[in-house]
This record gives C-alpha cells, structure tokens and sequence, in this order.
C-alpha cells in the first residue's frame, strides 16, 4: 500500500475540502518522504485519525483510552455550530487513495453531524472503496463488511499500528500485553502468509481425525489398542488446546478489568489520600462500635447484681440481725428443741432421770427454753442465708466501681464513635460525589485480580507442560504403530491413508515451525542490523542486541547477556520498534521494501538528537513511504537540513490555524523550510 | 434455703410481651427482670397482688441463690426476723410477685415510659442503649 492523496471534508480541524498529496517514489522521482508540520493543535492526529478512520471506519485511536466516546467528535465543530440553527445535518468525508501491487484503490467514508436539541450525534453513513485493476477496470464495493475483508488483505487491522503509528505510543510494542501480543502474531502471520499454511495442518488435521475413528472401528488386536489411544489422545490434545485458549480468554478478560481499574484509580488519584483517611476512620469506628457493644453486653450482664444494691439496707439489716444471733448463740441453738420436746412430752424426766413435771420450776423453765430455741431447718436455712448475704455484700463495694467505670467508659466510646462519624462526613464531603466515594474498593479488586492472574499463569504453564506430553507420547505411538504396520504387513487402503495424513501434517507442521522459526530469526537480524544503525553511540556502549521471541514479542539484550528492556528508556524503546517494524516490512516483502507506508504522528518527541539524525539518514531507505507529522520542537531547521540532504523528502504541508478550531492545510516547497523552521538550541553537538 | 426449683413464678399477663422484649435487650433472662422488679417493688414498699391476671411466667429453678437469697432477706426483714417466714418457697415467690408487679408499674412510670408505647410495646429505635440507661436509672434510685 502506496498513499497518494487524502482529501478531507469539515473532517476534524480541516473545515471545507482540504487535501494531502503523498510523496511515492514512483511518482516523485524516488521521493518518498512527506513531512506535515505543525503546531500542537494545529490537526496533526486529525490528519493520522483521517487515514485510521478511512481505513478501518475506526472513530478511537489507542490515545483515546482516556477519552470518552461522547466527548470525541470527528465533524468539524465550526461546520456544526454553523448549521445548528438551521437544524441541518452537517456531512463529513474521508477520501483516501492508494496504490496496491500496481493496482489502484479509492475508499470514501462520510460520516453525520447533527444536533439532536443541544446533544451532539455522528452517524457513520456510508463507505464506498473502488477498485481500479491492472485493465483499467473498475468495480466499486459499498458493503462494509466487504471492504473491510479488502482492506484487512491488504494491510491487516491487528497490525496496522505497525505502521500507522503514534510516537508516543510506539514504544507500547514494546510492552504489548498477552491479547495484544495474541493479536499482533495473527496479524503478522497473515502479512507473511503464514495462514495459509496453518489451514492446511488444520485442515490434515481434521482429516487424521475421521481417518484414525474410521481405523479404529475396523482394526483389531494391538494395532487397534495403539489407534484407540491415540484418538484418546487427539481428544485430550484438542480438549487442553481449548482449556489454554479458555485460560488466555480468561487472562485478557482480567487484563482488561484491571485497565479499567487503573483508568479509574487514576481519575481517583487525587483523592486516594482521601480514600485512606476515610478507611483508617472506618476502621477505627468499627472498632469503636464493636467496643461500644460490648460495654453494652458487660453492663446487661451487671443488670441483677446492680439491682442488689437497691435492697442494700435490707440485705444489711437481715445480715446483722442473724449475725447478732450468732453471736448470742441463738443461732444455732446450744440445746436442740426436739431434746426439750421430748423431756418435756414424751419422757417427762431430764437427762439426769429428775422428773419434769407440768407447773414446776424446772417444767417452766424448759418452756422458755423451747420458746426461745428454732427449727435446726429453720437455723439452717438462716446461716445458709446468712452466708449468701455476707458474699453479697462483700462485692457491693466492687460491683459499684464496676457500674461507674462501665458508664464512664461508655461515654468516652460514644465520644469518639461520634467523632469519627463526624469525620467521615466531612471526608464524604470533601470528596463530593457517590461514584467516587466507592472508589476504595478498587485497589482490592485490582489486588484480587492480580492473584487470579498469578493462578492462571500456573494453570497456563501445568496445561502447556500436560499438552507436551500428551504430544510426546502421540508420537512415540505414532512410532509403534508404524513398526505393527510393518510387522503385521497392514497394508489396507485406510491405514495407508491414515499414515499418509499423518506423514503429510508432520512434514506440514515441521515445514511450517521451520519456516515460522526462520522468519523469526530472519525478522531478527534484520531489526538488529536496523537498530545497530538507529541507536544512539551511548546506546551502543549498554546494548548488544534485540530478541525476537516466537510470539513476536520483543526482549532487549545487553552487553552483559541479559534481559534489559525494563531498563532501558522510552527513545530507545522507540528505535527498538522501528527497527522490528523495519525488519518485518523487509521480511515480508521477501528482501525488497514493502509496500507500505510508515505513517508517523510526532515521532521524534522522545528521541535524542542523534537518534533523529539516524532515523532521517536510514529511514527513508527501509521504507516504501514514510509520512512525518512533525512538531515545531521536534523538526527544526537541523533536521529539515539533513532530510534534504538525503534527496527523499518530496512533499512539504504546513498546517495553519484559521481562528479557533479551524486548520487549513497549505502545501509548501522544501526549499522555504529553512525559512519557516525554528533553529535547534544547542542539542545537535 | 431451701431454693424449690419447681414453682411457677407468674407475673401479670399485660406484662407478657415486655418480659419477652425486655429479656436478651437490658437483662439476660427472665428471673434477672422478675428480681429486678421485686428489688424496685420493696425498696418502693409497694405489694400489688397478682389475682386473676396473674399468668406463668418462668420456672423458679432458673433463679440463682444469690437471688433466692435476697427473697428469703426480704421476707425476714417484712416478717420481723421470724425463720418460719421462710420456710415456704410456695409464700416466699407469692409475696415477691407482689412486689414484682408494683416494681414493673415503677419501671414502666419512671424509667421505660420513654421507649415504650402505651400497649407495653418496646421503641427499638433506642433499645440499644437501655442497658446503659437502666443503670443510671438504678443509680439514681440509690
């Protein structure tokens, strides 16, 4: 894919029809560098948003994440405001056209602005791609899911951020996540042509499948034990094939709750301080109240003993008056009233056999003896009485200390419990809405999920071990099989198919891991020559070399052997992927430059100055196109010098403002630049 | 003291719903409110007799003998010290359920009129902190 032209209607900034030529070597004598400069503001990304959005009829860039959708508009907001009172909607188009393998394309995508009372709505309306071919004949597609299969064949969606990319976000492939990584190898297969081989094992694979039941239905003896385990084993291969893509399902599920989480907790982050304060003061009321309630059930339990000290004088007086006849020893009684009742009843003769008759002395005197003495069950039950009021009274004393120290402890809990409720009110206040005032739960969510994660890379790696060896043990039978077939001379149509399949998917399989491992290795020397060229002198000294890993992930080595890329810094981490892009434009177009362009929104923001240097030397020579959205603080007078020293640079824009929110696009010879640009301060040396 | 396990302690059945809420919320059991009762009841020396509004209320094998102990001082303070006072259980818990239900009349007049309806139904809005409150309320009575 070769851009020509982009032309834009009240698309973003560029209010009217605006337009962009590309410079393409073929029709710029060997030119193929385009430089559109600007301003921050001035509709550099609007520019970049116009060929994501014609493209892929996407709306979002990956810089949008912290934008909402409502607040994203892609019509020109001047065009809108004018059209308002007339209740007209307003129509936006981006017409881009390109070359592909000698053959030509236009897309168009036109979009709706309009007011719905005072809310703003765009409506995607509709998308025409033509197609010129090589006979000069055109055919014109408006099904958008035909056009997006077209564009997809031509430069994939998954990897179209290789390509047309941000600056600020590039370094990001560096860092890509397991779905994105899952993506971007997808992506790059197709742009190699990788898929078209994975069909064909997929393909022998269902195939080996029917063949291997058809087989063991009809064999017998060992050699059908063997087939049956191996349909067993296909079975649990392709079972824990499903459980990993399930597991890496599951992992991007997480991965993409957590990211929400984090966009939150950073709209959040200005209060988290809050957030604490609060919890610490939750915590501490919790506490509060639980000691609150507990005072409660200690002085519920105190509830008889207190009652006591309502009837302390009674208790006080009985005690004293059976301690009295304790004292006197009344209670218990020296002489027993049932010894006097029987003298005086039954035996009418004392102890020392003198007779006791009614009416004398000694008669009348056991009288008022008996009068005087009690029930020994009675005396009992008095010293028993006599016991318990003594204990009672022995604990008055404590069981008022208790009483005045559980109220005073109470009143002081309550204090604080009222305190603290005071405090979280003006927290709560402080940070304002509900939403918000829920965010504390979310570093333990986040927390929560991270453990998840954690259990899930073990899963991942127990079900990654178990598959091997399920694979392991698929071939040592595939081996024994092979010997039965000779031994027993089986030489029956279906278990020769069956071998044949199996022959043809392994001679398949090794032909494509040798083919996906060699690309691999071939993408990485290629990006090693690349970066060795990009990087920096200081670069070098710490550096060795990029490693590819087989899910195109990339790892920096350094000069010590040992993975750096945590280490290094977001300029470099910019090289490294230009220099992977570089490499895989190369790879895939088998040696020659890939027809693609490098579209680049701000690339130099990061860069040092000689790694600037570098990229305007080299680039333009890795390339098909390379189109540079540039900044005034990043593409000075120095570098506008050494791009035209190179004799790529073709096309020069200048983006101008024309009042708040409207840009216009002016073309502009190369030969003004010098004019135009700024002198760089003292950081070429 | 001989403490019988077996007698039904009655109170008055208008009471019946107050002595289900009050118990678990200011006391633990039923007995701790009857003693508690019988407390306010003497110390206010005021006797009201249960007659036919009387209803079984708990057994008296749940009253602890510190409390029976307290009954029995009651009844030889009210009877002149006469041991004989005592001798009877069945009297003993009759003459304290006199005092029983005056002391709730003195519970319900000067302390749970607040939380309570006229029907003798608990407020829970500020039940929580009635045991608190009853303790300053005896305090005060001291």
């Amino acid at each position: 894919m070769i851009l020509r032209r982009i032309t834009m209607k009240d698309f973003r900034q560029f209010r009217g029809v605006q337009k962009v030529e590309f410079a393409s070597e073929a029709e710029n004598n060997g030119k193929n560098v385009t430089v559109i400069f600007g301003e921050n503001g001035r509709g550099k990304t609007g520019l970049f948003r116009a060929v994501v959005f014609a493209l892929y009829g996407e709306r979002r860039l990956s810089q949008d994440e912290e934008v909402e959708q409502n607040e994203l508009y892609l019509v020109n907001s001047a065009a809108m405001e004018d059209t308002k009172t007339y209740g007209k909607p307003v129509e936006t188009y981006v017409e881009l056209i390109f070359r592909h393998k000698d053959e030509q394309y236009t897309i168009k995508r036109s979009l709706l602005g309009l007011f719905d009372r005072d809310e703003r709505i765009e409506q995607i309306s509709s998308v025409a791609l033509s197609h010129t071919k090589s006979d000069g004949n055109t055919i014109t597609i408006n099904n958008p899911e035909d056009v997006q299969k077209i564009i997809n064949s031509i430069l994939d969606k998954s990897v179209k951020e290789y390509f047309l990319f941000d600056g600020e976000k590039i370094q990001r492939l560096t860092l890509a996540s397991i779905e994105q990584r899952k993506e971007v190898a997808k992506g790059i297969k197709s742009l190699l042509n990788v898929d078209a081989l994975e069909k064909a094992i997929k393909a022998l694979q269902r195939l080996r499948k029917e063949l291997n039941t058809e087989l063991s239905k009809r064999a017998t003896g060992e050699y059908a034990k063997i087939v049956h385990q191996q349909n067993q084993l296909d079975e649990k291969r392709n079972s824990l094939k499903a459980r990993l893509e399930g597991i890496e399902d599951e992992y991007t599920r997480l991965n993409t709750e957590k990211k929400k989480i984090d966009k939150l907790l950073e709209e959040y982050k200005e209060i988290l301080h809050f957030l604490k304060e609060r919890k610490d003061a939750e915590t501490q009321l919790k506490s509060k109240e639980e000691q609150a309630g507990n005072l409660l059930s200690e002085m519920r339990a105190r509830t008889a003993k207190a009652s006591q000290l309502l009837i302390s004088s009674t208790i006080d007086h009985v005690f004293n008056s059976i301690d009295q006849k304790k004292q006197k020893g009344e209670i218990p009684s020296k002489i027993r009233k049932d010894l006097i009742e029987r003298i005086l009843d039954i035996d009418r003769r004392c102890i020392c056999d003198r007779p006791v008759l009614p009416g004398t002395p000694e008669h009348n005197a056991l009288i008022r003896w008996k009068n005087k003495v009690s029930d020994v069950e009675l005396e009992d039950s008095a010293l028993e009485i006599w016991r318990s009021l003594s204990s009672i009274r022995s604990y008055r004393e404590d069981i008022s200390g208790v009483i005045e120290t559980l109220l005073q402890r109470y009143a002081v809990c309550k204090n604080d419990i009222e305190k603290l409720r005071k405090k979280i009110e003006s927290i709560n206040e402080q940070i304002g809405s509900s939403e918000r005032k829920d965010a504390s739960d979310l570093e333990k969510t986040r927390e929560n999920i991270e453990k998840k994660q954690i259990r899930i890379e073990a899963e991942r790696m127990t079900t990654k071990n178990e598959l091997d060896t399920v694979e392991l043990e698929y071939a040592r039978l595939s081996e024994q099989r092979k010997i039965l077939e000779k031994e027993e001379n089986l030489k029956n149509e279906l278990s020769q198919r069956a071998s044949l399949t199996e022959d043809t998917y392994k001679a398949l399989q090794e032909v494509y891991n040798g083919f996906t491992e060699e690309i691999k290795s071939r993408i990485e020397a290629e990006a090693n020559k690349y970066f060795v060229q990009l990087l920096d002198k200081e670069g070098r000294k710490t550096l060795k070399r990029i490693l590819v890993n087989t899910d195109y992930s990339l790892q920096m080595i350094d000069w010590l052997g040992k993975p750096t890329l945590a280490n290094i810094g977001a300029g470099q981490r910019q090289v490294m992927s230009i220099s992977f892009i570089a490499a895989l434009a190369k790879v895939a177009s088998m040696d020659s430059i890939l027809e693609m362009p490098l579209f680049m929104d701000t690339p130099f923001g990061r860069l040092s100055y000689e790694h600037r240097k570098n990229l305007i030397k080299y680039l333009p020579d890795y390339c098909a196109q390379w189109i540079l959205l540039a900044t005034d603080t990043e593409f000075r007078k120095q570098e506008a010098s050494l791009l035209r020293e190179g004799r790529r640079w073709g096309k020069f824009y200048v983006l101008r403002s024309e009042g708040p929110g409207v840009t216009t696009i002016q073309e502009r010879d190369i030969e003004e630049a010098q004019s135009l640009l700024q002198e760089n301060m003292g950081e070429n040396q | 003291m001989n403490m019988s396990g077996d007698i039904r302690v009655r109170t008055d059945k208008k009471y019946r719903s107050l002595y289900n809420d009050l118990r678990n919320l200011i006391v633990g059991d039923m007995h701790e409110l009857f003693f508690l009762c019988v407390c306010l009841g003497y110390k206010a020396n005021k006797a009201k007799t249960l007659g036919s509004s009387g209803e079984e209320r708990f057994w008296s094998r749940t009253i602890t003998p510190e409390e029976y102990a307290c009954y029995y001082a009651m009844m030889l303070e009210k009877n002149n010290m006469d041991l004989s006072s005592t001798k009877d259980d069945k009297l003993v818990i009759a003459e304290m359920e006199k005092y029983a239900n005056s002391g709730m009349e003195i519970l319900l007049e000067d302390f749970l009129n607040e939380y309570c309806s006229a029907d003798y139904k608990l407020d829970n809005t500020y039940s929580k902190e009635l045991p608190k409150a009853l303790l300053l309320f005896i305090r005060d009575q001291l």
